[in-house]
């Protein structure tokens, strides 16, 4: 077993240096097939592992090799597979290995196509160390190893210049790139400040050693420790304030939103806050915190959704508001329900990225669904995969967001958070409706794209075929809930709905539904036969509030950006230039006439070189003569 | 009676010659017998202490010193040929291309 | 009057002098080759000296620690042994770079090849001794033939180079002997060990103060010169420049090392004595050396003159280690020579595949900073490999040159010599400015036109010379520890 360990953890690596070996050269089709191969074999390998943990009910542990020892510092260079990890594993590679062979043709004009795979499998490599690690310490590398694949693949078309849209700040690929790097920076300091609390305080890293050690220490310092791991865990999760960088990180290609900024990436948090549960179900008031916060993401982000034009954006919001979703079930302490909203989002979630990838391929790379419209023709298949998708982020019975999805709803009624339960349930009713005004934007209705020019059309058959796998996990992966929950319950803490909100199980699950199918009614009634722009709508400032994201952005401009800007300016012209440059220019000045003036000795003339010597040898005596007088 | 000390003198006094001989001469050809007369300074030094020593190995220093002259030389007059033959003098003034 | 000497075979103990025979029977047999066939192409030189060479090295490797031989006056000691590996080595990666794309005129003579050999078994006779005469022959022997191999590139350049290195040479032999006869007077003998001996039952007689101070001044002189120590190091650019680039490189380490071992042996006998002006001395150097010639790299225009005043730098550095006279002193020593081996010879070796077979780059320069101006759009691999080595040599962690400095910097620590450690972290600053030059000029600005910048005196051994000595510098983290062990083992083990 432990060779499988090292083929589903290494296989990425492997695969992303031989990639490496040609991203200076032109794009060759071997490299995008043998990338692919090797990430499904990195996915069969933890499939087996997967199957092995669920059958024996026993952790796979490893050590690599003794990683730091420096004194009283031991980190052990380890990984583990348990019933956590092992979900994780067969998500990410499943996932991956789905993008991988979808930007076989998605990337199929790059020039950089070598780069990106190289990329790509680096970033499936980083998540592999962030979900398999048995220490912070490693999570923390696969954390920064993730954030700077992030970086390089959102800012994969680098060259591109900035873009001005209509409601949109303007950016460019390289720009949202620094953003979401400079916002993981800040979260990622709340994460070592964590991490060190909880070195300081228990004197080691290893999972395992750091939870028996909880129950000595003090609330405060579990509070601190799981308050600064919690901030680390919401610039990876894009949770409010930190949440900007997720929507312009749709700048990057579309697979690596598929993968790093839907299914993957971004759960990297919730996923930190279920593999430190002790430390949070120890700390009932961080948790309430990250359960209201997280039902705040879920309706806040939902709302900008219902306006958005962009096609990626809008996704990328519905992710923000999901991942709401699964801090509130993880805040709440239902942890294996937000591991199971986390599984089934990456499925359906990819799957919605991905289609709406083979519909920026048919339209150019255009994005403005109030350009499309009538794709169904052109495009029945991807029609059909994001109509799934859809269905299954809506919430509609029998897909697979909708057992994952109400069970968090049905949590937050059980703890009694009737307020909380509230905003879920209009949030699902939001989703819905932003989901289907999506959907029959882009493929109902009258077909707009013609009256600019596009000429769509179905991608390659095999990457519908890749795509397959994601659609009827869509669908199905719902059906598992009942034996999911008993084997990831084998190491997460078991929870229970109470008796009473057994008995109303069927009537909350009815009232989600009803909000969940008025919303799909509304947006077919609205969208389905064409698009009717309402400019009186558009015109309410709470129209133009969404639309701009609540100006949060042009917030952070003013108020961040820009008086930081000034700063450093008066920092460099002031006290960099007048003080501290003058002072290292006078001393290089100094140096330099020194360097001048002991050149001259050097004349080429050979007589003076001998005399060199010679008073050199005087010279010699005399500090020998001297030293020799005063030390005795 | 001539003992140790007047040999010693004797040599440092040549040896100082020959040093000054380096440093002041301008031909290199007489820079050469210049350091020759340092190493022969060396060994009446060496041949004198070791006979005061009653002991062998000064006078073995001073032969290998006396091989060691003669191939310097050897090796020297071979650079200065090539070098007179490109220059055309051997006065050291003439020779500072190099400097810095 | 003398008795008949007999001398038994096995009091000889030849094994202590094999690694040197090897090296001199291969530069005869080179010899004789030409005398039978003189049409041989110089490959099959390099090729028979990298041969010689390996013999050489498996017999130094064959030695047995702390072994003495041939009427005691060879010793096989740590520091001994230490040396040759490193000289040989360095020797293995100078002669493939004989083998240019261009036919250079010295190496076409078998004589070339001759001499490169005996002169290595010269500096290996002088490592392999503690007696003075054995010493000073070696250092002659060696130096002799380094002046010839300098003077066969033949260059007008190479023969002011020859002739300064020579005269200056010649009298710094001149204060060596004389340093000896000096000793010699003292105590009798010119076997370090038994010196030491004799000179513990006598420094305390005032009245020998003077000889003390005339032999360790004397042979200070003469150490000073070889190692290129202010105000003694005047010969070295100006020799540097006027020899070609591969040797100007071997010449910044194994001449060096040589004479390194040597002065363990001398000056670490007299502050063993308790003499400690001689300490004083060394400290002075050392200081004075690594700040001036750092001074004079900043204002060099020519990148071999700077790298040339960057290896006294290096061996001012290097001296000061000399003077804490500890274990760990001496053991930094060999192991800094052993990192800066690589990366010194690889940073030369670049420059002698920008060499040009008969012009130079402008009247006065072969390989001004213009020269490597936008490096990265000619030859992007080159330029990153060079701005690898300079990045070592300015002590960049994790390049190798970094642990060397760091070793010897703790060194001076734990010897108590805080303020030294800070001037060489200071001088390391400075030293960064000049390499950094370099990569500026590589990086940052365009190809100078209109000039020939030619990098075609590129081949496969020197691919390969170069290639290793870029591993050497990169990798240095993963074999730094085991080295370490091994040279401190060995100098301990020889009771320095």
């Amino acid at each position: 077993m432990e060779k499988l360990v090292y083929i589903a953890l290494f296989a990425p690596l492997v695969s992303s240096l031989f990639a490496a070996l040609f991203g200076m050269m032109p794009k060759k089709q071997f490299v995008g097939v043998v990338t692919s191969i090797l990430l499904g074999i990195s996915f069969v390998a933890s499939a087996i592992l997967a199957h092995y943990v669920y059958t024996t009910e026993e952790a796979i542990k490893v050590t690599l090799m003794d990683w730091i020892g420096a004194g009283d510092l031991h980190i052990p260079f380890g990984f583990v597979v348990d019933q956590v990890s092992v979900t994780m594993m067969t998500v990410v590679t499943l996932v991956s290995t789905v993008v991988h062979v979808y930007s076989n043709g998605y990337m199929d004009h790059d020039k950089s196509f070598n780069r990106f795979f190289s990329y790509l499998s680096a970033f499936v490599f980083s998540m592999m160390v962030l979900v398999m690690s048995d220490n912070f310490a490693g999570l923390f590398i696969g954390w920064e190893g993730v954030g700077v694949c992030s970086w390089l693949l959102i800012g994969f078309w680098y060259h591109k210049p900035d873009v001005s849209r209509e409601e949109n700040p303007s950016i460019s690929p390289s720009w949202a790139a620094n953003e979401a790097f400079i916002m993981n920076r800040i979260a990622d300091l709340g994460m070592l400040v964590g991490l060190f609390i909880v070195y300081w305080n228990t004197g080691s890293l290893q999972y395992d050693e750091v939870f028996a050690q909880l129950p000595h220490l003090s609330g405060s310092v579990l509070n601190a420790a799981a308050l600064a791991l919690f901030i680390g865990a919401m610039g990876k999760s894009a949770q409010f304030p930190l949440h900007t960088w997720l929507t312009d990180a749709m700048e990057g290609p579309t697979p690596v939103s598929a993968l790093i900024h839907a299914a993957t990436m971004v759960t990297a948090g919730v996923f930190l806050v279920i593999r430190a549960n002790p430390l949070f179900s120890m700390t009932p008031e961080i948790s309430y915190f990250i359960a209201v916060l997280g039902t705040f993401v879920a309706f806040f982000a939902a709302s900008m959704a219902l306006v958005n034009r962009d096609l990626k954006r809008i996704i990328a919001f519905s992710t923000l508001s999901q991942l709401g979703y699964m801090f509130a079930a993880a805040g709440l302490g239902a942890y294996w329900i937000a591991l199971f909203h986390l599984a089934a989002h990456a499925f359906f979630k990819a799957l919605l990225f991905l289609g709406a990838g083979n519909v920026m391929h048919a339209m150019d790379d255009e994005l403005d669904i109030f350009k499309m419209g009538g794709l169904k023709k052109v495009m029945k298949w991807t029609y059909l995969y994001m109509g799934l998708a859809s269905l299954a982020l809506a919430g509609i019975p029998p897909f697979a967001g909708f057992f994952s999805k109400d069970a968090i709803i049905e949590t937050a009624f059980n703890e009694g958070t009737y307020i909380l339960w509230a905003i879920l349930v209009v949030t699902a009713g939001m989703t819905a409706f932003y989901s289907f005004r999506q959907v029959f934007l882009t493929f109902e209705g009258d077909e707009r794209y013609k009256k600019y020019g596009f000429h769509p059309h179905e991608v390659y058959r095999y990457v519908l075929i890749a795509m397959s796998p994601l659609a009827i996990l869509a669908v199905i992966a719902g059906f598992f809930k009942g034996s999911f929950e008993a084997f990831v319950t084998e190491l997460l803490p078991e929870y229970h709905m109470s008796e009473h909100t057994h008995h109303l199980a069927w009537l909350l699950g009815l009232v989600v539904l009803a909000f969940a199918v008025g919303g799909i009614v509304l947006a077919y009634k609205k969208y389905a036969k064409g698009l009717k722009r309402d400019e009186a709508l558009e015109a309410t400032w709470y129209y133009k509030l969404l639309a701009n994201q609540y100006y949060i952005p042009n917030l952070y401009e003013e108020f961040i950006s820009k008086p930081y800007a000034m700063i450093s300016d008066i920092f460099w012209n002031r006290v960099d230039m007048k003080i501290v440059d003058a002072t290292v220019d006078g001393i290089a000045k100094f140096l330099y006439g020194t360097g001048d003036g002991a050149r001259r000795m050097q004349t080429g003339n050979l007589s003076n070189y001998l005399n060199w010597m010679a008073v050199g040898a005087v010279l010699l005596l005399a500090v020998a003569a001297i030293s020799a007088a005063i030390i005795g | 009676m001539i003992g140790l000390s007047h040999y010693l003198i004797v040599s440092a006094v040549l040896f100082s010659i020959g040093l000054i001989g380096v440093l002041r001469r301008r031909n290199l050809l007489m820079l050469f017998f210049a350091t020759e007369v340092m190493l022969n300074a060396v060994n009446i030094a060496f041949a004198a202490i070791s006979h005061f020593y009653g002991d062998l190995t000064g006078q073995m220093f001073a032969f290998f010193v006396i091989a060691i002259a003669a191939s310097e030389v050897a090796v020297g007059l071979g650079i200065l040929i090539v070098l007179y033959k490109k220059h055309g003098s051997l006065d050291l003034d003439n020779l500072a291309s190099m400097r810095g | 009057m003398f008795e008949p000497i007999k001398v038994s075979l096995e009091s000889l103990n030849l094994v202590t002098l094999a690694p040197m025979l090897a090296a001199v029977a291969g530069g005869l047999l080179i010899l004789v080759i030409d005398l039978i066939n003189g049409k041989l192409h110089k490959s099959f030189y390099v090729m028979l000296t990298m041969l010689i060479l390996f013999i050489d090295l498996g017999a130094t490797l064959g030695l047995t620690l702390n072994e003495r031989g041939f009427f005691n006056v060879m010793l096989e000691d740590g520091v001994a042994i230490v040396s040759q590996l490193l000289i040989i080595v360095a020797s293995m990666l100078f002669t493939p770079l004989a083998l240019t794309s261009k036919r250079f005129h010295e190496y076409s003579y078998p004589e070339f090849f001759a001499l490169f050999l005996f002169m290595v078994a010269g500096f290996q006779f002088m490592v392999a001794s503690d007696n003075l005469i054995l010493v000073f022959v070696g250092l002659e022997t060696a130096s002799l033939s380094l002046y010839t191999l300098i003077a066969l590139h033949n260059r007008s350049n190479s023969y002011e180079a020859a002739v300064k290195y020579f005269t200056m040479g010649a009298l710094a032999a001149g204060f060596f002997a004389m340093g000896s006869a000096v000793l010699y007077a003292l105590t009798g003998t010119i076997e370090l060990a038994q010196a030491a001996e004799v000179l513990a039952s006598r420094i305390d007689n005032n009245a020998l103060v003077l000889t003390v101070l005339g032999s360790s001044v004397l042979l200070m002189v003469a150490m000073a010169f070889k190692l290129s120590l202010f105000p003694f190091h005047t010969w070295a650019p100006d020799v540097y420049e006027g020899a070609s680039a591969p040797l100007a490189g071997y010449m910044a380490i194994v001449p060096k090392i040589a004479a390194f071992a040597v002065s363990i042996r001398i000056f670490g006998m007299y502050i063993d004595l308790g003499v400690e002006w001689v300490r004083e001395m060394i400290l002075l150097l050392a200081v004075v050396t690594m700040t001036i010639a750092n001074l004079m790299a900043l204002v060099q225009e020519d990148v071999k003159r700077m790298l040339a005043y960057s290896s006294i730098s290096h061996a001012g550095f290097i001296m000061a280690a000399l003077a804490l006279d500890t274990t760990e002193g001496a053991a930094g020593i060999f192991l800094y020579y052993a990192l800066f081996m690589f990366t010194n010879l690889g940073a030369f070796a670049m420059l002698w595949i920008s060499r040009h077979k008969v012009r130079r780059f402008n009247a006065r320069f072969d390989h001004p900073y213009e020269k490597f101006a936008g490096l990265i759009h000619i030859m992007p691999m080159g330029a990153v490999i060079m701005a690898l080595f300079m990045l070592s040599l300015a002590g960049v962690p994790p390049f190798s040159v970094f642990w060397g400095k760091i070793y010897i910097m703790q060194a001076a620590v734990n010897a108590g010599l805080v303020w030294l450690a800070i001037v060489m972290g200071l001088n390391s600053a400075i030293s960064a400015y000049y390499y950094l030059k370099l990569i500026v000029y590589m990086f940052l600005k365009e190809p100078v036109k209109d000039v020939d910048t030619v990098y075609y005196n590129l081949s496969k051994p020197l691919m390969a010379v170069i290639g290793l000595a870029a591993v050497a510098t990169v990798g240095a983290v993963f074999y730094v520890e085991p080295l370490i062990s091994y040279v401190y083992f060995m100098i301990s083990a020889s009771g320095y």
